[in-house]
This record gives structure tokens, C-alpha cells and sequence, in this order.
């Protein structure tokens, strides 16, 4: 066997070493990904088509979850929605995660002059309510996806900023940084070789976190008319457009609602184990 | 070869001062006075012990030389070249010959990276190309070296003991292909038997490789055993120097008397007789230093004239150096 295949096998080993819930956190988060990428073969109604025949029709073998207000099928809209929200929520928040942990980086790095001048901007970003700050980049930036990401990654900055920033803070001071300088290695490799490895774990979950964070805001943001525009469906817009009829028709909200937390706790639970996966500490032990 | 050119580190009236400021407006109220005014010289091939209390300004010392403070006054010579008025640049350029032994095994290490590839990683930048199987001979070399075997090299950090994490170290720091060492307390975190084999193979490759050492410790007896020549630190600054056999037969400042007899004496009748030698209250604070003498505050033996003026050092025999008004007059200690 080839090094290589034993450091995947023990990879692999680590990663599902949690068992059960690592199995089923990967087959839900893998079902998702297939509905948003087969919803035009898996689903035979178009979601935005209007039947108001249909409205508020209750779950049948016709409409599985049944339709909304409009008679457009929920099961349609939950596959298509599946794209625009993990779209959007994965990108957002990996754009905002690099940026952030970049800018936390050179201001944990270099302190001086540049990392003042990066955390005083974080300061002041924190200093307006975050959902505010969102509302007003996404209207700046334009009603579509790109506009979205851009406003939802931006607004999530700071947090990402400041905990990578604290993170090199305590981590350059360790010995082996300092022996590295020592010896010349270059800052780049100190900085890509050492400190993001070891600053990553802490990274992961806080991006694992956010993805679920994001999903919720992207819905508020859409209410509130910026970003994702009706009719498009996102599961955020589904549970605040169904929560009207929460006594009624609860299936409305609580299915598009099921979903989000499906999809944020299998990214979580595959967020740990990634973790745990990449850190040698663990090898073995799970 | 003469004695001055066999010099390779030789620090003149270093001080180093940390400002204490106070307020947003950073108004400086004083300095921490951690190095005050010390020079010696470390000749190729010895080992120099520094040793004191903590908070003496031991480890200040071997930063400043290592450039990680910076020295308020003073100049280091390594090999005839002030290391203090270098531009970034050229310090770099020399940055490889001096390297560092770190005192905590547990912190000094990568935990992400295999002890191998910690060895690979410094001598890939040494200036020359390399080849991946150059490296490999070349780190499993330094690892046998220093006593491990190939079997360690592939290990992690945390799967391997405090000893062990040390002579990682030690390969990391031999490297660079040092000329002075600068040990800071490299065995104060470990057990004594493993304490021993890492102060012999330290030894080991003082021989092989012809090493200087600068040791800092606080530990009497293993400074003692490493070291050519010791110079006891207080206050952040020397109050004693000899070789190491006199320090243990003949101390002359109280300072080190007093260090001394601190040091238990496993026969328990001797024990119970001997006379030890109490300081009195804390190491005054470097922040305000006492006037004169810095040790008179402690010292049994003060007069007025400790109070007063700071004691020169002088030469009281050979090679013995001792900053004291009185060491004279408690020169004949005989023990009845």
C-alpha cells in the first residue's frame, strides 16, 4: 500500500470515527447537495407556476407537502430552494472566512500601524447592528445573488476578523514561531505553514456556525425585499412566508424549516469531524 | 589562535529597559530596569553559565542577544561584528549562527508537524539546494545525532516524551549549523535522570562539534556540571564571576553564599548542624532599584557604604571577578 492511500484510509478513518451521526450527517448533507443539483428531474412542478386551485392544498400524493398560498408545490420550491440557499450561505461564508481570516492575519502578524487600522474598521463595523449594516451594503450592491453574497460575507467580517486575529496573537508568541524566525524561514512560509494550519480548526467550526446563520439572514434579507426577489424560492423566504399559517397549514413553515436545521446540523457534525480528521492529536483515538 | 580572536560573543555594558507608560496618552513613568549595565565575553569552544533568581533578567540577556528585545545601551559582538547597530538585512544574513534551546519541551514544538519534517523544514533554507533525499540522510542524521532513532522522526510531538521533545530541539537548533547556543533553562521542565542525559549529550556535542554555549539557568548544580565559567545575575546584574568549581568552593559575594546554602544537603546529621544562610524578604523590584549596592536591602553583611555606592567589579583572585564592598573582610569563612 502506498503512503499515500494509508493517509487517506486513516483520514477517512478519523473522520467517521464518530460513527452513526457522522453517516447520517453525510447522507443528509449529500442529499442535499443532489436535490439542489436534480431538482428540474426530481421534481415534475415548476415552483414558481401559480394554481390557485390549489392554494393551500394540504399534503397529498399529488403534492407531497402540499402547496402555499399560491398553489405552487412545496416540494418543487424545497428542491429549488435547496440551490439558492446553500449557494449562497456556502459562498457567502466562505468569501467572508478568507477575507476575514486574511485581514485577521496580517493584523495579528504585523500589529503596528496596518493591524490598528484593520481592527479599528472592525470596531467600527461592530459598532452598527450587524443586520442594519447587511441591509445597507445588499441595497448598495444590487438585487442579485452576487450582491447578496457580497452583502452577507461583508457583514460577517468582524467576527471572522477578530477571532483569527486572536488566534495569532496567542500563536506567534509560541517557541517553535520564534525558532522558525531563527533559522530564516520565510514570513510567508511561518504564516502558510504554521499558523493557518494551527489557527484552522478553531476557523472550521466558527464557518460552520456562520453557514447556518447565514441561511436565517438570507431569509430575513429576501423578506425584506433585498436580495433573492419573489417568486424565486429560498428556504429562508419559504418559513417566513409560511409562518402566517403556522396553526392552519404548519407544514408551510415547518418543512422548509426542517430542512435548514437538517442542513445546518450535518454541516456541524461534518465541520467536527473535519476537525478532528486534520489534527494528528487525534489520530487513532476516535 | 590568541584569546581575542578565539572570543565569539562578547557583550559590552549591555542594559536593556522595558518604558512603562501609563494612560491612552502612553506618558512614560519609569522603566523596568531588566539588564542593567553587563559585559562579558564567551570564548569558542566554552560553555558561560548565567545564573539567578527568577525575574534576574536571565532570559532578557540571551534575547537581546538573539535581537528579540531590544537593548537600550551596549553593544554585542558576535564574532567581531556588533550585532546591535546591524540593519535588519545584515542581521539576517547571520541570523543562523546563533540559535536557541527553548526551556518549555511542549510549546517549542509544532504539534502539526512530524519531528522529521520540523528538521527538513529548517535546513531546506540554509541557501543551498537540496535534494528531497539530501534532506532525508541529512535530518535522520541530526536525529541520530542527538539520540533518536528513524522511528521517532515519525512521530508527532505529543506522541513523544518531555526528553525526547528536547532533543528535537536540539537537532532544530544544530540544524542551522549554529556556532553559539543560547540554552535557556533547556532542563528546569524535565525530570532529573532525563535532566542528566540531556546535559551530558549537550556535553557529548560541545566535543564533537566544537559548540559554545551560553546557559542560562537557575539550577546551581547543573550549571556546575555544564559550565566553563559561571556569573551569578541579580538585579539584572552580575555580582559574581569564577569558574564553576569555585563557585561551589569558594563564593565570595553573599549573594552567592546565600544561593548556595539554600541548596539542601542530602546527609540529614550535616543538614541539622550546617548553617544556612536566610534571605531576608523579595528581590527588590527593577522597576525601583535600590541605590548603591543592589543587594543591600538583603544583604546580612550591608553598611553605609552598600547604601551609597554601586561596588565595582574586581578582580579578587585569577580568574574570580566579585562586585561587593566587603568581600575582603568575609574572605575567611572557615567553618569552625
Amino acid at each position: 500500500m502506498t503512503k499515500r492511500s494509508i493517509k487517506v484510509q486513516s483520514f477517512l478513518k478519523t473522520f467517521f470515527g464518530r460513527g452513526f451521526i457522522v453517516y447520517a450527517a453525510a447522507l443528509i448533507a449529500l442529499m442535499f447537495i443532489l436535490f439542489a443539483i436534480f431538482a428540474d428531474v426530481l421534481s415534475k412542478y415548476d415552483p414558481n407556476e401559480i394554481d390557485l386551485m390549489q392554494s393551500l392544498a394540504l399534503p397529498s400524493s399529488e403534492h407531497i407537502f402540499g402547496c402555499d398560498l399560491h398553489g405552487r408545490d412545496v416540494f418543487a420550491r424545497i428542491l429549488y430552494g435547496a440551490r439558492i440557499s446553500m449557494l449562497i450561505s456556502v459562498f457567502s461564508c466562505i468569501v467572508g472566512a478568507i477575507i476575514g481570516m486574511l485581514l485577521g492575519l496580517v493584523a495579528g502578524y504585523r500589529e503596528g500601524f496596518i493591524g490598528t487600522l484593520i481592527m479599528r474598521y472592525v470596531d467600527l463595523q461592530l459598532a452598527i447592528p450587524p443586520m442594519l449594516f447587511t441591509i445597507i451594503i445588499g441595497m448598495l450592491a444590487g438585487h442579485n445573488m452576487f450582491g447578496l453574497v457580497f452583502a452577507l460575507s461583508f457583514g460577517m467580517l468582524p467576527g471572522f476578523i477578530r477571532l483569527m486575529y486572536g488566534l495569532v496573537l496567542s500563536l506567534k508568541q509560541n517557541d517553535y514561531i520564534v525558532a522558525l524566525k531563527f533559522a530564516r524561514i520565510p514570513t510567508w512560509k511561518i504564516i502558510l505553514g504554521h499558523l493557518l494550519p494551527n489557527a484552522f480548526p478553531t476557523m472550521l467550526v466558527t464557518f460552520t456556525m456562520n453557514l447556518g446563520s447565514t441561511i436565517m439572514l438570507e431569509s430575513t434579507l429576501s423578506f425584506l425585499g433585498i436580495g433573492i426577489q419573489q417568486p424565486t424560492a429560498s428556504w429562508g423566504s419559504m418559513v417566513s412566508d409560511g409562518y402566517s399559517y403556522i396553526f392552519t397549514r404548519p407544514f408551510l413553515a415547518f418543512v422548509p424549516g426542517i430542512c435548514i436545521l437538517l442542513l445546518v446540523l450535518s454541516f456541524n457534525i461534518l465541520g467536527d469531524s473535519l476537525r478532528d480528521a486534520i489534527d494528528p492529536r487525534l489520530k487513532g483515538k476516535l | 589562535m590568541d584569546a581575542q580572536n578565539n572570543i565569539i560573543l562578547s557583550v559590552q555594558g549591555l542594559k536593556v529597559h522595558f518604558p512603562l507608560t501609563k494612560g491612552i496618552a502612553k506618558k512614560q513613568i519609569g522603566y523596568v530596569r531588566a539588564v542593567e549595565n553587563i559585559s562579558f565575553d564567551v570564548e569558542r569552544g566554552k560553555t558561560v553559565g548565567i545564573v539567578g533568581e527568577s525575574g534576574c533578567g536571565k532570559t532578557t540577556t540571551g534575547k537581546a542577544i538573539l535581537r528579540m528585545v531590544k537593548a537600550t545601551e551596549g553593544s554585542i559582538y558576535l564574532n567581531g561584528q556588533n550585532l546591535l547597530t546591524m540593519t535588519p538585512r545584515e542581521h539576517d544574513q547571520i541570523k543562523r549562527k546563533v540559535q536557541m534551546i527553548f526551556q518549555d519541551p511542549y510549546g517549542s514544538l509544532d504539534p502539526r508537524q512530524k519531528a522529521s519534517s520540523i528538521i527538513r523544514e529548517i535546513l531546506r533554507e540554509d541557501g543551498a539546494h537540496h535534494t528531497a533525499k539530501e534532506l532525508d540522510d541529512e535530518a535522520l542524521r541530526l536525529l541520530t545525532m542527538v539520540g533518536l532513532s528513524e522511528e521517532i522522526g515519525e512521530r508527532y510531538p505529543h506522541e513523544m516524551s518531555g526528553g525526547q521533545r528536547q532533543r528535537v530541539g536540539i537537532a532544530r537548533a544544530l540544524a542551522c549549523n549554529p556556532e553559539l547556543i543560547i540554552c535557556d533553562e533547556p532542563v528546569s521542565a524535565l525530570d532529573v535522570s532525563i535532566q542528566a542525559q540531556i546535559i551530558n549529550l549537550l556535553t557529548r556535542l560541545q566535543k564533537e562539534l566544537g559548540l559554545t554555549y551560553l546557559f542560562i539557568a537557575h539550577d546551581l548544580a547543573v550549571v556546575r556540571h555544564i559550565a566553563d565559567t559561571v556569573y551569578v545575575m541579580y538585579l539584572g546584574q552580575f555580582v559574581e564571576k569564577m569558574s564553576s568549581d569555585e563557585m561551589f568552593s569558594s563564593p565570595l559575594h553573599p549573594y552567592t553564599k546565600a544561593l548556595l546554602s539554600a541548596i539542601p544537603v542530602v546527609d540529614c546529621e550535616v543538614e541539622k548542624t550546617r548553617k544556612r544562610i536566610e534571605l531576608s524578604g523579595e528581590v527588590p523590584s527593577p522597576i525601583n532599584c535600590p541605590s548603591g549596592c543592589p543587594f543591600h536591602p538583603r544583604c546580612p553583611y550591608a553598611t553605609d557604604i552598600c547604601r551609597e555606592k554601586m561596588p565595582d567589579r574586581e578582580v579578587a583572585f585569577g580568574d574570580h571577578e566579585v562586585a561587593c564592598h566587603h568581600y575582603k573582610e568575609l574572605l575567611p569563612v572557615k567553618q569552625p
